[in-house]
């Protein structure tokens, strides 16, 4: 991770790793007493989005670690619990919210580890299966050079049954995962796309191709491992070259180590578009045929969405006729027409997505955890 | 600090009209200055600076200077500021003697920005003059309006005439080559409001983006070429026809739903007292139905005729429409 200045909230000044990750940056390093002044200084920058991947701001969560996923209250959420240890990324992808969620977005991270390890143990105390991941506000491998955090989290999962945790990443960063003792609680994510829309969208992310190994190697190592399909971007013979990604995925992983394959097609903010036209004249991702969501983003015309999602539903399938697919934000009449099938039918979104766990990851409801304690 | 003026007599000829570095207005024309000069003489003198070859630069009244010279006039009084005048104070003084007098139009609004702004290098200090002299005087606003300075003439007279806002006309400045003048040409010639030509060149501009074209060829394209040169075509329905067609590019597998959905409608047997409206976009999945009746025997009727609806093939169209497209 490349930071040209970190800045230390002065609440967490005398964190012993304030100074580890300072030395391990080699930046140049400033506390600061209110944090405002670093926001203050990111509006002034010409592309303040730029500026906000390249400094660092270390300071403590004031609110919950663990929040629920914001899902929206007309497409189905997946009751997904995400870990708020970090926000922002030093990649840079076109369509990646975080540009207009955090106003404005900087490098941010949590050090006060120890509020976060409670709220964890909250969790497994209730015995209740719970997906969590550190995936959503930030990339889940990128700290890895200045923290040992994914260290603590993976250790911490594997000594307990009822909750996985989901790293999700577009990098490479799986070194530390190596000699772990994992236990099958911690599954390792990609966010795949087509070579061209890493290539033209997603900048500083690694390729397609070391995505995929690094995932076999994880595989090899025994984690259990998921897909994104997030987002998916329509433009002339895409269904071939996302056919092509999935025939690649399997070529590498067996289906039987997947818990889940999710698929979203592009959707966005309407204040995302004139700054993706700025930073990235390149990227046509925003001239596809939109239309405004009952959510108040932009996504594809229903029918184009759900042809995308037939084909690549059906190319997944002739891979790998058992794995659970899910939708990110879609409504019945699109799962009923892409999968077959509403969430409901299956007892819920949450329940599907649940027993995969269970089933991939060797999760235990609190019944079972009880019997085996007898 | 603005020094005083003596009041002179002075010989048109010496007069340099070549010198325009305080022309503020935009008006060439000085018929209504000539009349009452005729009449009741000059009652406000032209400011003027004595320039160093002993001749005079004229910081404000340059129509009642041509007027004067058209009704024969060899010698006016005249308003002659000291020759160690600061630039900035001619500059003030010419924008005032306009500004205060009557309201400035936009394009007299950016030379004045220009030639105050040329002096003044701090911008609040910029903001109380823009302020005393009675123009508008946010940043943001005033950064806008100063650009025009730098418009094509042919853009300048479309501001000026209001067929072009000012918000379009930033972006037409904008575009690669001719591609601003043709759309200068087209709004102008079609007379839409903002709302309009901000959709055609939106549009254009994400064809061209998404098909890595240049914005000139689309429009030297069918049907457009032709639709750009049919001043015989009624300017609503050419207006019209040019909206359809880029829509229909931009946006086709909806276009072409949209037509479907027209279609499927015009099919059914409504008549006037039954409305059938398909969730907008085909995002929502609720189509609404309406029906007016005055008494039961209406209501009668209607309900044989909903009987039939259910059964028509173009409503079991209708409402895969939103799987299908």
């Amino acid at each position: 991770m490349k930071i040209a200045s970190i800045y230390v909230d002065r609440n967490v000044a005398a964190h012993p790793l304030v100074m580890r990750i300072c030395a391990q940056l080699q930046a140049p390093c400033k506390t600061v007493a209110d944090v405002s002044t670093v926001f203050h200084e990111l509006e002034q920058a010409d592309d303040p989005i730029q500026r906000g991947k390249e400094i660092l701001l270390l300071t403590e969560n004031k609110g919950p670690f663990i929040k629920k996923c914001p899902g929206t209250r007309t497409y189905r959420c997946c009751d997904y619990r995400i870990i708020h240890m970090a926000s922002f990324c030093n990649m840079d992808c076109a369509y990646c919210i975080l540009q207009v969620y955090f106003h404005p977005p900087v490098l941010q991270f949590f050090l006060n580890h120890e509020k976060l390890m409670t709220e964890l143990e909250q969790v497994f105390a209730t015995g209740v299966v719970t997906r969590l991941g550190t995936g959503e506000f930030t990339d889940s491998l990128i700290w890895e050079s200045c923290t040992d955090l994914t260290r603590q989290l993976v250790t911490a999962f594997a000594h307990q049954h009822s909750a996985v945790l989901e790293l999700k990443t577009k990098t490479i960063n799986i070194d530390i995962l190596k000699d772990l003792g994992h236990n099958r609680k911690t599954i390792l994510s990609w966010s795949l796309n087509t070579e061209r829309i890493i290539r033209t969208d997603e900048r500083r992310t690694s390729s397609l191709n070391a995505r995929l190994k690094a995932a076999e190697q994880c595989q090899d190592w025994g984690y259990p491992l998921s897909f994104h399909f997030d987002p998916l971007v329509i433009y002339d013979n895409c269904e071939q070259e996302y056919r092509a990604v999935i025939a690649k995925l399997f070529e590498r992983i067996s289906p039987d180590n997947v818990v889940w394959i999710s698929l979203g097609s592009f959707r966005f903010m309407p204040e995302l578009k004139p700054l993706i036209q700025i930073r990235f004249p390149e990227s046509k991702i925003v001239y596809g045929e939109f239309i405004p969501g009952l959510d108040g983003k932009m996504r594809y015309f229903k029918p184009l969405r759900i042809a995308l999602y037939r084909e690549i539903i059906a190319a997944i399938r002739s891979h790998a006729p058992q794995v659970t697919i899910y939708f990110c934000m879609e409504d019945d009449e699109v799962w009923r027409h892409s999968l077959g099938f509403i969430p409901e039918d299956k007892g819920g979104l949450g329940k599907m997505l649940d027993e995969s766990a269970i089933r991939v990851c060797g999760l235990m409801v609190k019944n079972q955890i009880n019997d085996q304690s007898d | 600090m603005i020094m005083g003026y003596s009041i002179e007599t002075i010989a048109l000829t010496a007069i340099d009209e070549s010198d325009r570095r305080f022309l503020i207005t935009t008006r060439e024309d000085w018929a209504d200055l000539l009349e009452s000069i005729k009449i009741i003489g000059l009652l406000s003198p032209p400011l003027l600076l004595p320039l160093k070859n002993g001749r005079y630069c004229i910081v404000s009244g340059r129509r009642r200077m041509a007027a004067c010279k058209e009704s024969t006039l060899l010698k006016i009084p005249a308003r002659i500021l000291p020759d160690d005048t600061p630039f900035q104070d001619c500059a003030m003084l010419a924008v005032a003697e306009n500004s205060l007098e009557r309201p400035l139009n936009i394009l007299e609004q950016a030379r004045s920005y220009t030639l105050l702004s040329a002096q003044i290098e701090s911008e609040p200090a910029r903001t109380r003059i823009y302020q005393a002299l009675g123009l508008p005087h946010h940043p943001v606003q005033v950064a806008k309006i100063q650009r025009i300075n730098s418009f094509p003439a042919m853009l300048q007279t479309c501001v000026l005439g209001d067929s072009i806002p000012l918000t379009i006309a930033l972006l037409l400045a904008d575009l690669p080559g001719p591609a601003g003048m043709l759309f200068a040409r087209l709004f102008t010639d079609l007379k839409i409001g903002l709302n309009k030509q901000r959709e055609i060149l939106t549009i254009a501009g994400e064809i061209a983006a998404r098909e890595d074209v240049d914005l000139m060829a689309i429009f030297s394209q069918e049907p457009l070429k032709s639709l750009l040169s049919a001043s015989d075509l009624d300017r609503g329905l050419r207006t019209q026809k040019i909206r359809e067609y880029l829509r229909k590019r931009r946006y086709p597998r909806i276009a072409a739903a949209e037509k479907k959905i027209m279609e499927c409608l015009k099919d059914l047997p409504l008549q006037d007292d039954m409305r059938l409206t398909p969730p907008p976009h085909l995002e929502d999945t609720t189509y609404t139905f309406s029906l007016q009746f005055r008494n039961m025997d209406e209501f009668t009727k209607a309900h044989d005729r909903m009987q039939a609806l259910v059964h028509h093939p173009s409503l079991t169209k209708l409402l895969q429409m939103v799987s299908q497209g």
